[in-house]
């Protein structure tokens, strides 16, 4: 899958997945959410085609930063957090395999 | 008192076991227990939606092939080329994909006449394996045939991460002669669809930008996780 689309996929996802649950603090989540973007969808493509790292794992550590990210970033309360980042992971993890596969 | 009650009993898993009846029995109109019991099975439930979650974390790429879709985990393409088939003379040199059905380095089963044989316009080239985590397709086995249609030697190559230049140099006691060269490989990467890209080059600036973008994404999540205006503690209460 190309740059381009992996982001605007990923991006998309997020809006779904996320901004319900950050709509108050929508500044610092648009700033998150792009920067998580421009790290995600490039890293994976680059270790899914180049190495034979194990995806499941990475599927759990996306999970986990996500969650991290807005808990303590962008201040979603913590079990909405948890809610926001397993549902943009499976959802992108979904995306992505079935693009690049 | 209720909301005190309540929230002592939900905060301790064990206190909101042990008290449940003696609330419904000490405040059966007011309706503390039920609010509790309420908590406390939404508390449950997200535990175990999110224990399915996980689970089914592991099995995610059987699903998908149990939805339909074949996934294969693309790397960059491998090419093969020849040079000197004419050296080999009367000797046939063949090509096979090695599978795992085929243990031994001489297949009997194979039908020798329908192989490829190699010459100098030979190209091959693969850049998926089967499966998603099955990479057994990416050893090519080639066999050296003599006149009389006997196997006499064979040697076997992994396609991966690097493209091989075969130069055949002849045949000694039954023994094919060759030198291998092989150049990395660089895996195809576009920024957009349709991006006109075509040389080794090319990709290799693409997967710079692929990285560039990454670290920059990075910065920008350091940059916003160090900011002192990012949302306060105070907000999140009212979201």
């Amino acid at each position: 899958m190309t740059l381009l689309s992996t982001c605007i996929g990923a991006f998309l996802i997020r809006v779904f997945t996320q901004l319900p649950f950050a709509f108050k603090h929508w500044r610092v989540w648009i700033g998150v959410a792009v920067g998580a973007t421009l790290v995600w969808a490039p890293l994976l493509t680059i270790l899914y085609h180049e190495t034979d790292i194990d995806f499941e794992g990475m599927f759990l550590l996306h999970a986990v930063v996500e969650g991290v990210l807005l808990w303590r970033v962008v201040r979603v309360r913590g079990w909405q957090a948890v809610w926001a980042a397993s549902l943009n992971t499976l959802l992108f993890f979904l995306y992505f395999l079935i693009g690049n596969g | 008192m209720r909301y005190f009650v309540c929230r002592v009993a939900f905060r301790n898993r064990f206190i909101c076991v042990i008290l449940l009846p003696a609330l419904y029995k000490k405040y059966p109109k007011q309706g503390i227990a039920h609010d509790l019991l309420r908590k406390y099975i939404r508390d449950m439930m997200k535990s175990v939606i999110l224990l399915v979650f996980f689970l089914s974390v592991i099995g995610l790429p059987d699903l998908l092939a149990d939805a339909g879709f074949n996934i294969r985990r693309k790397h960059a393409t491998v090419r093969v080329v020849f040079q000197g088939a004419q050296q080999l003379h009367d000797y046939r040199l063949v090509y096979y994909r090695w599978t795992t059905r085929f243990q031994d380095e001489l297949p009997p089963l194979v039908n020798r006449d329908v192989l490829d044989t190699i010459n100098d316009a030979s190209e091959i080239t693969i850049n998926n394996a089967r499966k998603y985590f099955d990479e057994s397709d990416r050893h090519a086995q080639f066999g050296l045939i003599d006149p009389q249609g006997n196997w006499v030697d064979s040697f076997r190559l992994y396609l991966r991460e690097v493209n091989y230049h075969v130069r055949l140099t002849g045949v000694q006691q039954s023994k094919l002669q060759y030198q291998l060269d092989s150049t990395p490989v660089v895996f195809e990467y576009a920024l957009w669809h349709g991006e006109d890209v075509t040389t080794d080059a090319a990709y290799t600036r693409n997967r710079w930008i692929f990285i560039g973008a990454s670290l920059m994404g990075l910065l920008l999540l350091v940059w916003y996780s160090m900011r002192k205006d990012r949302a306060s503690s105070q907000q999140s209460s009212k979201v």
